[in-house]
Formats: C-alpha cells, structure tokens, sequence
C-alpha cells in the first residue's frame, strides 16, 4: 500500500497494510523500521522501538505510536508519525518505508514483519504571503 | 506497493523489502552476490506493448550517492539483526533515448534471489512506481527547517500570553533593558521541553529574541534573566553579566518584575542587550514601555554566536594539520554555511516571524498583520526567495550534508533538537575559536 502525504504535514496518523491475517489477540509492536531516501540520492534507516500501545486523543505530532482497532471483526493497525518526518529540507525526504515489527514469539526468532507501508513525500506548496492578509498586530513604533 | 516518481529523476533509489516461505515472513539477510539477485522489470503504458526485461542486480553496501547507472541492491546494517534493502534504479528508467519523458506511465520491478547454501528461503520483493510530471520544489520551507533545526526555537511565539519591554535600573548611574515573556497554557500543545528537563542556562545565554522590534535592523540577545512564578518569586536564575553577584540585585529586579502586574501562568523574565547590525552594543531600544500581544520568538543562542562568529572572521588553524569536522564537513565549511543561514533569519526576522504563523495554518492564511505591509511582505518574499536560491547553489551540498549529520543524532522528537550533540559541537567549535570575544567584546 502507498500513500500521498505532503511535506511540512502535522500530526499524520495512517494505516498499514498487514501482511496476513491476525489470529486472536494483535500483538504488542516491538518498534517500526523506516527507510526512507532523500532528494539529494541519502539514504537513513533507523529503528524506532514502541511501549505499548495506544494513540493519544488529540494526536501531537510528537511521538511515534500505534494502536490496534477492530471495526467488526477486522483488525487494522494504525500509526502516529512525528510530524518532524514530514519536514521539508533542504535536502528532503522523497521516499519512505515504514515496517511495523513484533517480537520473537514460540515459532520465530528474532522479529517479524507484520505489516508495512509505503509514503511518497510531495514537495511542500510554496509560500503565499498574499493570500489572507489580516490585521491582528498594530506596528510597534518607539514610544520614549 | 508503489511510488511516485517524477520524470527525469536521477540518482532514485527506493526502499524495498522482501519475504520469503509460506508465510511470507521478512527476510533479514544476508545477501551475497552468489545469491545471484536479479531484477525483473515491466514497463507499462496507455497504448503501448507491453515492455519486460531482466537484469542482474549489483549488491552493494556502498553509502555514497547511488550513481545510477546499473541496477543495485544497498544493503545497510540495522541494529537487532535487521536489514534494510534500497534499490537503485539506472537513470535510463526515468527517461526516453531522446532524453525527454518515457513513454511508459508505470514500472514494475520485482528481485528475486536464492541463498546457495539455504534455497528454501529464496526471497522476493518490489514496488510499482508511477511516473509523475517534474515540479520544481519551493526553497523557503526548506531553508526554514533547515534553521529551526540549527537555530531552535526556544520559547515561540504562541506560547506566550503577552510581553513587557522596560527598563530597570539597578544603580542610579546603570540602565537595563528588562523583557518579562507570560506563558500561555495551551491545552493542545505541550509545553516546549526549552522549559522542562533540557532546560539548560547555556542554550538561553546570547538566545536572540527574534523581530521584538519589528524593522529594527539589529537584534536582540539574552544576557542573564530569571523565572516570575505565579506565587511571587523568581527561580531559575542565570546569567553572570546582569549584576546577579550584587546581593540587593535580586530583591530590586523582584520587585520591578512584579510592578508589571500580576501573571496568570508564570512568566520568563530576561535581560537584554541590543545589537545593531554590524553587531554593536549601545543603539538605544525603540519600543521600549511597550506592553501587548507577542510578535516575536526566542531562538537558540547558536543563532547569535554564528552570526557574531562570521563578523569577527577568525579561524585558527595549524599548518599541516587537518581541522575538526561534523560528520564528513570539516567544521570551518559547516560554520560558514551556517553562518549564511543565520544572516538570512536575523536579516528577515519579520518576514520569518510572519511566515512561522502562516505554517502553523497551512502556508496560506498569514495572521500577522500590518507587522509589514502587504506589498513590502511580497518584496521581501521575494528576496528571501533568490538569496535562499543562491544559498542552495552555492552551499547546498554541505547543507544537506549537515541535515544528514543533524538527523543521525535526532530521534526523530522534536525536544531532541535543543538537546542534540551536533549543536553542543558547533558551540564548543566556535568557543575555541574565539574565546571570549563573541560574549563579551561586542
């Protein structure tokens, strides 16, 4: 699965595509691994490791996080990105992979990839000064 | 699974994962070369046969800029036994012979590969990609974050309930310019951690007080100050420059803080010292008595130091010995890439002030007011814009090298910034360089 999102986006929360279906209780996420490749030809990958779940209400933008949802029946695993992966740079971020990964359980070492997704970032749109130009702050001018 | 990419692209590489077995579970390596890893490409379009080829992939764990040339695999090492996988994709892909726009609209590409000593977990993955028309990317967010990655902000503007700019004097003959910031509890935003752990009295030493007098010219840094609580007292004290080693300075700044009135939430209270553009002490404030809404942030006091640092021109170096460096830039490059952004955010502090609020509400609706005329706002825009633009041709490869450095030591939360390591580096760089100078000459 593959999203749009646009750059300098704030407090994004996405599905992921679950690789196959879940039997009984969803597992805690052991952490999320990002890929992601920048404009410039950079690459980065890092580890982000999860505690528990749980999405807060409103969502900051500040943390990753996750929660599990059930809509009759069917699991879905939800993600709260930092809004500081959506930032615009100089050099910016083109393209990101997001695996969501659980611990070893009785059948598995090590981790397991349980779902994933896939971001196109879209260039931030430009600046428009212009448009809705109010008048809220009188000028300061020097009062002594 | 797909991506979209634009026409023309150069240099593409995209993250891709692979499985293997019957339950498709995620395959962590090792990839060897004898593996015999190959890419099995599809080119679709509108009105078009149906284009398929094979080609051998080049595995590699090379971290230079993919060259683009031939297929690879880059592998990087992850920690808890992970891998990631990013697939390079030639150049030739993104464009027709004439060198125009391919004909194909979409790309399929899909690795295989088998282990020689375990073929039972031959792997498999790929991704789809759609072609895009090329649009040229804006400079000035960029640039913004850029800074506010280098140049945090420590207190911004819509943390504060309001402001009052006076005077203080502790002796008859000594003038002081006093600044007392009310917070603003937000219930939907946290507090800014400037103000929690990381507090630190290092970061708020010389932290310039963006655009407090709009059309100002110069800039305004923080010599010492204190926190005003909503019981009456001041805490958190810092600054050795204020006075604080005069035993009655505490009881008359106390009591000329609490003459501004009471505070509903507490309040910062800071000393100031105004610079003009050239950097020098001693232009008399304008705006001065002024109480009222903020118009203004307070930013890391790397932003200053930069700046004041590419005023004084001093670098020491020894003959024959190579310099210090922040990641692969040798730090006299980074400090002078820096020191360009820095000139740019004190030189449109106003601008940037109006444009920080326009973010916060998508880019469009700008709230800041006559802080500049609409036609001046459009100019200087535009100014922004072309020096932003030269700034990218002509330091833009150190820059995106510096993010890199930036975002290797950020863990990706946003209080990280004002603790990362890559800041203390620079400010202990420039204290070697120049001593005391900086702090105290100007």
């Amino acid at each position: 699965m593959s999203v749009l999102i646009l750059s300098n986006s704030r407090r994004v929360l996405l599905p992921l595509q679950l690789h196959g279906s879940l039997q009984g209780t969803p597992p805690d996420l052991r952490g999320l691994l990002v890929s992601e490749v920048k404009a410039g030809g950079g690459t980065q990958e890092f580890f982000a490791p999860l505690s528990g779940s749980g999405i807060p209400a409103p969502f900051r933008g500040d943390r990753w996080c996750y929660a599990w949802r059930d809509e009759a029946g069917i699991p879905s695993l939800w993600v709260g990105f930092p809004d500081v992966v959506f930032s615009a740079h100089i050099d910016f971020r083109e393209r990101l992979s997001v695996e969501a990964l659980i611990g070893e359980s009785a059948t598995w070492e090590g981790l397991l990839s349980v779902a994933r997704l896939e971001i196109t970032l879209k260039p931030p749109p430009g600046l428009t000064l212009e448009a809705g130009w109010g008048e809220t702050f009188a000028p300061l001018s020097p009062s002594r | 699974m797909s991506y979209q990419i634009a026409h023309s692209s150069t240099h593409v590489l995209i993250p891709v994962t692979f499985v293997y077995g019957e339950e498709s579970r995620r395959f962590n390596g090792p990839i060897h070369p004898t593996d015999a890893p190959s890419v099995m490409v599809l080119y679709l379009a509108d009105g078009h046969p149906l284009r398929q080829e094979m080609h051998p992939l080049r595995v590699t764990g090379e971290i230079e800029r993919y060259p683009g040339k031939e297929w690879e695999l880059r592998l990087r090492e992850l920690p808890e036994n992970l891998q990631a996988f990013y697939l390079g994709i030639p150049d030739s892909c993104f464009e027709d012979s004439s060198g125009g726009s391919p004909a194909w609209d979409t790309v399929s590409v899909q690795v295989v590969g088998t282990p020689l000593l375990s073929p039972a977990r031959a792997y498999s993955g790929g991704v789809d990609i759609q072609l895009q028309p090329r649009v040229e990317f804006p400079l000035l967010p960029g640039f913004l974050n850029l800074a506010e990655r280098f140049f945090p902000t420590l207190l911004p503007w819509n943390f504060m309930e309001g402001f009052a700019l006076e005077t203080f004097q502790p002796a008859p003959d000594k003038e002081q310019l006093l600044l007392r910031v009310d917070l603003k509890m937000d219930p939907f935003d946290k507090m800014p951690i400037s103000l929690e752990k990381l507090w630190d009295p290092k970061n708020w030493l010389d932290a310039v007080v963006e655009n407090l007098v709009p059309g100002h010219g110069g800039l305004f840094t923080v010599q010492g100050g204190c926190f005003y609580t909503r019981a009456r007292k001041t805490t958190h004290w810092f600054g050795g420059r204020i006075g604080l080693e005069d035993r009655t300075f505490r009881t008359k700044a106390a009591k000329a803080i609490s003459g501004l009135g009471p505070t509903k939430h507490g309040a910062w209270v800071f000393w100031l010292t105004c610079r003009d553009a050239a950097g020098r002490i001693g232009i008399p404030p304008v705006g001065v008595g002024r109480k009222g809404n903020s118009h203004f942030s307070i930013r890391h006091s790397l932003l200053y130091r930069i700046w004041a640092h590419g005023r004084l021109k001093t670098e020491v170096s020894l003959p024959g010995r190579p310099g210090p460096l922040l990641g692969k830039v040798p730090m006299s490059e980074a400090v002078s890439a820096l020191g360009d952004v820095a000139e740019l955010v004190i030189g449109h502090q106003t601008l940037l002030q109006l444009v920080r609020r326009a973010s916060r509400s998508g880019w469009s609706a700008v709230d800041g007011g006559s802080l500049l005329s609409r036609g001046e706002a459009g100019e200087r825009a535009r100014d922004l814009e072309k020096s932003v633009a030269a700034l990218e041709r002509d330091k833009g490869e150190v820059m995106k090298d510096l993010e890199a450095v930036f975002d290797k030591s950020c863990g990706f939360f946003s209080w990280d910034v004002i603790g990362n390591p890559v800041l203390d580096n620079l400010a202990n760089y420039l204290a070697a360089q120049t001593g005391d100078r900086v702090l105290s000459s100007q």
